[in-house]
């Protein structure tokens, strides 16, 4: 059995016994689901007070939340387990991952699969769809189902990039979990607003370091003909597949090097 | 041919040290310190030592998760640390408080998964599992999540996990800890039995003076990371004598005892200390002693443990 299938198998005998425990899975869906809808609350409050944000309105900015949700959670669904690094480390349980004939990467993402997560990633869905059908009169065209869709896949791609980099600080400085935690709720914060209200070292820094402007900011700036920032051709902004591809390889060769470098818990 | 070679082997440690509130030292710490020895198969060896003396690095490198600063280590003839991959199918671990079982899935779905990560045969699979839950006898729980389970019911999955795959080797580290006298005997015998009749080669740590005298074949006994002592478990126990300890409540305090055979460590109030070998002096003979001399309120005695082994050892190699 392949490594891919083995991680599929695993995926699947915790969802079957998740959903064994039917109160405690809807309690997380609902909890999710609060969770959503007060972060769709709060742009709603800003916009009560304001018509437009860096010349996006409401409903553009809703889109560009509700896409970048979409990659968050489909990023989280997938790498959620990385949270549990910093304690595997810690505790010395990463060492079983590691004896084992197997990638210590792929043991590691199944070993916390969380069905609830993909609630989060249903209501994500539908709150684009809702937005892009009912208020903003989108095209349903190939082009834009194409472009949307790409953009959340390679989104959670970047995004997921991001959190192994940020995750594998966790095997050079002990105790860096804090850390790690900041870097996957600052990633959500930063992406669900337009870039262009931020201060430009900030701007620059998502958009050339960690990419995470590319996530969803880009191609939803091109997807409503907004002016893209820094000057850039237009296209460039659809290049987040590119961008995710980079940043992948980046925080493979990071994870590597890091497991070469960790040494264990516990002398 | 030996199974398990180390050759001057030292692991070095980076250790960073708080002086004063922005200053760090760097430090470098040996953990191990030029070790040498080899094992057989088919050997059922003892590792013992102090907290910190260096045995769970050396596990550690033997197992692949760390390199050696220095030195060659070889299990079934390949560097673990450069072929971790490759010496995985070959040995087995169980590290006491470790979990290597999923938590929320029924015993039984963590040994299936296992024999797909191994890649076990499906019908060797079939026959290994059902060998393992007979002599582990755990098929009244098989079907239950793991975090359900009893620590001892926990350690026999545990047991049986690490050895799903048939591995040749089995490194453990405290299998018997916090187990009651029931669960211990239990394993105490599997693993002989896999030991005599499979001819794994086990390599275990633990504070157990009964594991030892049960199970292993041969001692060797680190102290600050080098080897001090390392030959048959026989030799050792002949060669070192092991003291016993009475503690006794005397109905009133009183002055130091002296009694043949036994010393006196401590006298706290009305409670006195002896140390006493067992080939010198019965136990009973010196509670009649004490007995004699004063009113003998409470005592307990204690036998000497892995801890007066090991300290008595390394006392009389340094």
């Amino acid at each position: 059995m392949s490594t891919i299938a083995i991680y599929a198998r695993l995926v699947r005998l915790q969802v079957r016994s998740q959903l064994q425990y039917t109160t405690n899975f809807l309690m997380s869906v609902l909890a999710t689901f609060l969770f959503t809808s007060l972060d769709l609350a709060t742009i709603l409050v800003i916009f009560s007070n304001i018509r437009t944000l860096g010349g996006w309105t409401a409903q553009q900015v809703l889109l560009l939340y509700g896409a970048a949700a979409s990659s968050y959670a489909l990023a989280d669904m997938l790498l959620g387990s990385l949270d549990r690094l910093p304690q595997l480390i810690r505790e010395g349980n990463f060492d079983s991952m590691l004896f084992r004939p197997r990638s210590p990467f792929f043991q590691l993402l199944a070993s916390d699969f969380m069905l609830s997560r993909g609630g989060r990633l249903a209501q994500s869905i539908i709150v684009v769809i809702v937005i892009c059908t009912v208020y903003i009169h989108i095209a349903w065209t190939a082009g834009a189902i194409l472009v949307l869709t790409v953009a959340v896949i390679s989104g959670a791609v970047i995004l997921g990039a991001v959190w192994v980099a940020g995750a594998c600080i966790s095997f050079w400085i002990e105790g860096a979990g804090e850390f790690v935690n900041t870097f996957s709720s600052g990633a959500l914060f930063v992406t669900q607003y337009p870039l262009n209200i931020y201060a430009q070292w900030l701007q620059a820094t998502v958009t050339f370091i960690i990419p995470i402007g590319f996530v969803i900011y880009m191609p939803t700036s091109y997807l409503l003909h907004k002016a893209p920032i820094f000057d850039m051709p237009s296209v460039l902004r659809l290049s987040s597949p590119l961008v995710a591809g980079a940043a992948t390889a980046a925080a493979a060769a990071l994870w590597r090097s890091s497991i070469r470098h960790y040494r264990s818990a516990g002398g | 041919m030996s199974i398990i070679e180390l050759k001057h082997v030292t692991r070095l440690f980076l250790v960073h040290e708080r002086k004063g509130v922005f200053r760090r030292e760097r430090r470098t710490v040996e953990a191990v310190r030029d070790i040498s020895f080899s094992i057989a198969p088919g050997e059922f060896v003892g590792y013992l030592g102090a907290n910190g003396a260096g045995k769970s690095t050396t596990i550690k490198m033997l197992t692949g998760i760390l390199a050696p600063s220095s030195g060659e280590i070889r299990v079934c003839g390949k560097d673990p640390f450069r072929s971790r991959r490759e010496i995985a199918y070959h040995f087995g671990a169980m590290f006491g408080q470790r979990m290597q079982l999923w938590w929320d899935l029924p015993l039984i779905d963590s040994f299936d998964q296992l024999h797909y990560i191994y890649r076990v045969p499906d019908d060797q699979y079939r026959a290994r599992l059902a060998e393992l839950v007979e002599i582990l006898d755990l098929s009244s729980f098989l079907k239950v999540a793991v975090r359900q389970l009893s620590l001892g019911q926990r350690i026999r999955g545990e047991l049986a996990a690490a050895m799903i795959h048939t591995p040749a080797i089995l490194f453990l580290d405290e299998p018997t800890i916090g187990l009651d006298l029931v669960a211990k005997e239990r394993v105490r015998e599997f693993l002989t039995q896999i030991n005599r009749r499979h001819g794994i080669t086990i390599m275990l740590t633990t504070h157990d003076m009964a594991d030892l005298e049960r199970m292993c074949s041969r001692l060797i006994v680190l102290a600050d990371g080098q080897t001090v002592s390392d030959g048959p478990l026989d030799e050792l126990f002949g060669a070192y004598k092991l003291e016993r300890t009475l503690t006794v409540d005397l109905s009133e305090p009183c002055e130091s005892m002296i009694i043949p055979g036994a010393r006196s460590v401590s006298v706290d109030g009305p409670r006195q200390v002896f140390r006493f070998v067992a080939q010198d002096l019965s136990s009973a003979d010196l509670i009649a002693q004490v007995a004699a001399r004063a009113k003998i309120i409470d005592l307990t005695l204690k036998e000497p443990d892995v801890e007066d082994l090991v300290r008595a050892i390394t006392k009389a190699e340094s």
